[in-house]
């Protein structure tokens, strides 16, 4: 279906893997004014092919790779692209926004998307190029770990595989492009089930772009502005993700021994600091990206991805480890299996105190870190108690107790925040249509303690700050951006004077922003037409698409996407009680002398229900639903 | 003697986590560090600190007094700002 807007190749592959044939998957230009791409474009498609009955690991289940508009036009850090799909982790729609290059080789190929239904027989690779899809015997490669599958392929092509684990359906299995992944809530798990070890996409396709000139001075100063960021331009470039966790600890928001504290006596040893000092070889980064945020170490004498944030809080902290030697040795062998390294961390800390507490004799122990390893291989090969922990934490408090502390919401795993230090992080986690992750709760805690210092214990204009966040990073993602580009947004003198008087009069402003807030959340976006320079990702949309464009169609289209992925969710059945979290985190104090150290989730979803027209059982109003045209027309 | 740890790009820039100093209050160990390290002061005081994990903007900014055995945090701006 070709269409008349810039950025896009205006095809979509659909793949019936049970009958082994190819279709064009209809997407208008009507679509893709209203959805853009990426998760949004995804979400669309899952709500028209899914319903209530549908089990993720079923053939009936669909696996949607989107890209974005910007994917493939050199924007800055927008290589990305995103994978949807029914999660058997949550039972619930999914989207993992991911790095690497496939995106890009994706559109080379001739497509902006693949929506996958049915089911291999066998286990298979698909081949994707701008002359044909075949279907490939995947014998030879099945049971290879990530890099040796991607070996098998060599270069000049995008590929996007599966470890152990995928093959092996841990419900927490990641996909993984280069080396970034798709992490969470096991989209690997659905692409091992439909027996796909790998994608690989090449051709020579050429994205055209409505108006290059504008574009190149764009991306020059958007290039420039991320340079010129603390966050982008130092920050992730000297200490990547890694450098925030001495200030969660700081801040009490460091989740330790699953979570029933918010500091660590060894978190420097597990710091982005001492990761600098001992053990980075180099950093490095997606394609076109000048943050480089990711961090080169050193394992069994190779070159490889170093640990992220999450990585060091949840297999450091939560765990009472405290030795960086072995988290880095873990992420590679987590990498190389395929698993999320955020659920992973996160369920073998909840098994630790189901055995302290006596409820599972597992062998696991806070601090004892010489069965590690080898648990994570029994996981992926689902032997012995791998495979139950291979199931998750929600499904293991169903078969042992301590549902009070499984560390989830809606099933999947808390990323390392303690929410308890946080509480605006707190509302996200619960309300985030995809459960316990933090980007798409709104991310919150970037401004209660990790980039500004507003109050983190306070409820005020937490819930207005959420929806606005929520909806302007999921039109960035859709965009085909890193989530990171939104750090713009934050005003960089803020950042830079922490200390001074007009920094505590603004932050004293954002605590009661919601009136303000409020008035972007509510009115309908034709009230919004100019540019906002802070978020380049306005006028890079219309000069790669051609479409009108303006922070109020930006900010509304996010809107539409977070509310029809909320209502894939209400069509798989949930409700305002699954906006929750574990009775640890709301009922029983971080500091016992502290009565704010607690979220108070049923206050902030009240005001966030209401910010969102959503009723109080979560439900969005035909009202909102219709004004956002969420389901098209 | 007060224990000062540094965190973020600071602590990268000039190659040290930890000292021991005496100092009254906070302003006087920043001068203090500034000149040991040859840091630009006005960019110093621009850094997160914390004294006994409280922050000094809860406290009394850069007059908050410092006794013996306190600890100091001091993060580069931006790394929790």
């Amino acid at each position: 279906m070709a269409t008349i807007y810039g950025g896009y190749t205006g095809r979509v592959l659909k793949i019936d893997l049970s009958l082994k044939k190819v279709y064009e998957y209809p997407f208008s230009d009507k679509e893709r004014e209203l959805y853009i791409g990426g998760k949004i474009m995804a979400a669309k498609i899952l709500y028209d092919n899914i319903n209530e009955k549908t089990e993720p690991l079923s053939p009936d289940n669909y696996l949607v790779i989107t890209t974005g508009p910007l994917t493939g036009t050199g924007a800055p850090s927008s290589s990305r692209f995103n994978i949807s799909t029914l999660s058997p982790l949550t039972n619930l729609l999914t989207s993992s926004n991911c790095g690497g290059s496939f995106g890009i080789y994706l559109k080379k190929a001739g497509y902006d998307g693949i929506v996958i239904t049915g089911r291999s027989e066998n286990p298979i690779w698909i081949e994707i190029t701008d002359k044909e899809v075949q279907f490939h015997d995947a014998k030879d490669i099945w049971g290879l770990k990530i890099s040796e599958t991607q070996s098998f392929f060599g270069d000049k092509c995008g590929k996007l595989v599966i470890g152990p684990a995928g093959e092996n359906i841990v419900k927490y299995a990641s996909i993984f492009s280069d080396e970034r992944a798709a992490g969470r809530a096991g989209v690997g798990a659905v692409m091992g089930y439909k027996n796909i070890k790998a994608i690989v996409a090449r051709g020579n396709n050429t994205v055209n772009v409505h108006d290059k000139e504008k574009l190149k001075n764009l991306y020059k100063d958007w290039v420039k502005k991320l340079k010129n960021h603390p966050i982008t331009g130092k920050q992730l470039p000297r200490l990547g993700t890694a450098g925030l966790l001495s200030v969660m600890n700081a801040r009490k928001m460091l989740a330790t021994r699953n979570f029933k504290y918010g500091q660590y006596k060894d978190f420097e040893k597990v710091s982005g600091e001492y990761l600098a000092e001992k053990y980075l070889i180099k950093n490095k980064g997606c394609i076109t990206c000048p943050i480089q945020c990711g961090r080169v170490v050193e394992v069994e004498g190779k070159q490889v991805k170093g640990p992220e944030l999450e990585t060091l809080g949840l297999l450091g902290a939560n765990i009472e480890n405290s030795s960086l030697e072995h988290i880095i040795r873990w992420n590679y062998v987590l990498d190389e299996l395929g698993m999320d390294t955020v659920s992973a961390g996160v369920t073998i800390a909840f098994a630790m105190e189901l055995n302290e507490r006596g409820l599972w004799d597992c062998g696991l122990e806070f601090g004892k870190i010489d069965n590690i390893e080898k648990t994570f291989e029994d996981i992926a090969y689902r032997k012995g108690i791998g495979n139950l922990l291979a199931e998750g934490t929600r499904a293991l408090s169903k078969m042992f107790g301590g549902e009070e502390y499984a560390m989830n919401s809606k099933g999947l795993e808390l990323a390392a925040y303690e929410p308890r230090g946080a509480v605006g992080q707190g509302l996200g986690y619960a309300v985030s249509n995809r459960g316990g992750c933090h980007l798409n709760g709104g991310y919150l805690v970037v401004l209660e303690g990790l980039a500004l210092s507003m109050d983190a214990y306070t409820k005020k204009s937490k819930a207005a700050l959420t929806i606005l966040f929520q909806n302007l990073m999921e039109a960035a993602s859709a965009c085909g951006s890193c989530l990171f580009t939104t750090y713009l947004f934050i005003p960089k003198y803020l950042l830079e004077h922490p200390n001074s008087f007009l920094t505590k009069v603004s932050l004293w402003f954002l605590k009661n922003s919601s009136p303000f807030v409020n008035i972007i959340n509510t009115l309908p976006g034709k009230f919004f037409k100019f540019n906002v320079s802070r978020l380049p990702h306005i006028r890079a949309l219309k000069y790669v698409t051609g479409m009108n464009m303006n922070f109020g169609i930006l900010k509304e289209i996010g809107e539409r996407g977070y509310n029809l992925e909320r209502m894939v969710n209400i069509k798989r059945g949930i409700n305002a009680k699954d906006d929750t979290l574990p009775k640890r985190l709301i009922s029983e104090y971080q500091d016992s002398r502290d009565k704010r150290s607690i979220v108070p989730i049923e206050d902030l979803k009240k005001d966030y229900y209401k910010i969102r027209g959503w009723d109080k059982n979560g439900i969005p109003s035909q009202k909102r639903i219709k004004r956002l045209r969420a389901f098209g027309g | 003697m007060i224990k000062v740890r540094y965190f973020g790009i600071l602590r990268l820039d000039i190659k040290k986590s930890f000292d021991e100093i005496e100092a009254q209050d906070v302003e006087v160990l920043i001068n203090i560090i500034s000149s040991k390290y040859n840091l630009d002061i006005d960019e110093l005081k621009n850094s997160i600190v914390f004294v006994n994990g409280k922050n000094i903007n809860e406290l009394k900014g850069f007059k908050t007094k410092l006794y013996d055995c306190d600890e100091v945090q001091i993060f580069s701006p931006v790394a929790g700002g």
